[in-house]
């Protein structure tokens, strides 16, 4: 039997997670479409925000009290809200969902290509088996079937790619990364430092570990401080899908971008025992759209990820796909 | 390489004309003293607070409020941004300034000295200290609202200040790409406090 597919993979998001799919799947050679829920982007050229003087902003970036309260009831809760970002955020009155009273939850969500790898806070740190082995050591849950050295060298394949700042200081509990040269400490910092280990000689006091660059990374030029990293770099001083997985990806000529693409459910193969299409309802035209392939990423974020798979019902799983057991959509932490 | 250069050198990079009109925007500066096109305020409202706000940031050796255009901002704040109890309490205590000082001194603040000017405000100080800002959420966001007439005065002259072209560039040191960190800067290179 032969088959023919749209796309050798699709990958639904465009965040940090399904930039890295559509990163690695197209250098592989693999034809790649990735489904993003929100609007188009452009990097450098849409960050039209990036080094707005205060008195440009309309009312000194006093709140939009009105628009705020109708359409961004939720996402002003986020820090990095304000009028320099407020086009990357998602608009809650045009994606509204139940809240109880008792347990509200703010459910910050991007709705650019990027998502929120352009709002992300950057810090970039290394597990390490105390952390792959808390739970067992005290007795809890089921233990984790990976340990630091499964993934060391994964650790490695990102951090080389998107460039991580930070020292190197040979601690079991916070191992090293690949690091780029550190950001320097200020004098109160280095002050603080030093007084604390005369005292107490086995602390420890380091710059943050980030994923801004301190050095020329291929195309993407060294952070110039200027501050505000949430309102998007044009020269790509931090890791972003735009910045630097999106670029890679689209240098291979395999990848297809489809923005505004809001997956409605995937279709599950019954024969074949795997998810093969993937179903679309277009933002802008409401206009309903099946993609076929080979392999599907779910990088939609925890929750929306969660939400693609519930709404995923068939004759074999009418609970939603991969909830046979009815746990999917419990026990979630966002993040 | 100066800011104007990096600047330049970091559009070109971008490859971007939107970037490049940010940038050169960043450089020109925008006009200062046009009152908002639809003001809540008298012309009367108005001379008070345009001499309220020179009381409380003064032209010394660096610009004043009134340099700043502070006086169009908060024009714009009140006028606008406002709801319409915040309008209300800002406007009772325009008022009773006035009031202050037709008692004190049988004339309209608007023609007092200086320094019956600044009792009137200390007067206006004193009858809001105690106040405890029941908000603690960001300026930025929602100020409270119900805040008493000077704290609402102070911090759109101070905001107002800070925020400006003027404030930005000549009471601070404004300067939006470092290019570079320095962790122990010495003060006397800079002079002022960086604006942001």
């Amino acid at each position: 039997m032969t088959e023919s597919y749209d796309f050798d993979a699709i990958v639904v998001g465009s965040g940090i997670t399904g930039g890295w799919a559509a990163k690695e799947l197209t250098q592989k050679g693999l034809r790649v479409l990735v489904l993003e829920r929100g609007k188009p982007l452009e990097h450098s050229r849409d960050y039209t925000t990036e080094h707005m003087p205060s008195w440009q902003m309309p009312n000194r970036n006093l709140a939009n009290r009105q628009l705020y309260a109708t359409d961004y009831s939720v996402q002003r809760h986020a820090r990095s809200f304000d009028y320099t970002t407020l086009r990357y955020w998602n608009n809650d009155r045009e994606n509204p969902y139940v809240q109880t009273p008792e347990k509200p939850y703010h459910w910050l969500r991007a709705d650019v290509v990027g998502g929120k790898s352009l709002l992300w806070g950057r810090h970039s740190y290394r597990w390490s088996d105390l952390d792959f082995e808390a739970n067992k050591l005290d007795g809890h849950g089921v233990d984790w079937p990976i340990r630091y050295a499964d993934i060391a060298s994964w650790y490695g394949h990102v951090e080389r790619f998107i460039g991580v700042s930070g020292e190197s200081l040979g601690l079991p509990q916070l191992p090293d990364s690949e690091f780029l040269p550190p950001m320097e400490l200020n004098v109160v910092e280095k002050a603080f430092k030093s007084r604390l280990t005369q005292h107490y000689p086995k602390r420890c006091v380091t710059i943050g570990r980030v994923a801004n660059l301190t050095k020329p990374l291929g195309d993407r030029a060294p952070c110039h401080y200027c501050g505000p990293c949430q309102r998007g770099c044009s020269v790509g001083a931090y890791f972003s899908t735009q910045s630097s997985t999106l670029p890679a990806a689209k240098a291979t000529g395999l990848l297809t971008l489809r923005p505004n693409s809001v997956v409605e459910a995937l279709e599950h193969d019954v024969a074949r025992g795997r998810v093969s299409a993937v179903r679309v309802i277009d933002a802008q035209t409401r206009e309903h759209h099946r993609y076929t392939a080979r392999l599907v990423f779910l990088c939609a974020s925890t929750f929306a990820s969660v939400q693609i798979l519930l709404n995923s019902r068939s004759q074999h799983f009418p609970e939603g796909l991969a909830n046979s057991s009815g746990t999917l959509g419990r026990y979630v932490m966002d993040h | 390489m100066n800011r104007r250069e990096l600047l330049t050198q970091l559009a070109l990079a971008a490859g971007g004309t939107l970037v490049s009109a940010v940038a050169e925007a960043a450089l020109r500066g925008a006009a200062l003293h046009v009152p908002p096109a639809q003001s809540a305020l008298q012309p009367l409202e108005r001379e008070l607070v345009r001499q309220l706000a020179e009381l409380i940031l003064p032209r010394t050796d660096t610009p004043g409020a009134i340099d700043a255009g502070v006086p169009a901002f908060i024009d714009q704040i009140v006028s606008n941004w406002y709801s319409p109890q915040e309008r209300e309490i800002f406007r009772e205590g325009l008022a009773s300034l006035d009031v202050f000082c037709r008692q004190a001194w049988s004339r309209p603040f608007t023609e007092c000295d200086p320094e019956q000017q600044t009792k009137a405000l200390s007067a206006a100080e004193d009858s809001s200290r105690g106040y405890e800002e029941t908000s603690g959420r960001r300026i930025r966001d929602v100020p409270d609202e119900q805040s008493p007439f000077f704290y609402k005065l102070k911090l759109l002259t101070v905001l107002g200040y800070y925020t400006s072209e003027v404030g930005s560039t000549q009471e601070l040191s404004y300067d939006p790409v470092p290019g570079k960190y320095d962790g122990d800067l010495d003060f006397e290179t800079v002079g002022r406090q960086w604006s942001w």
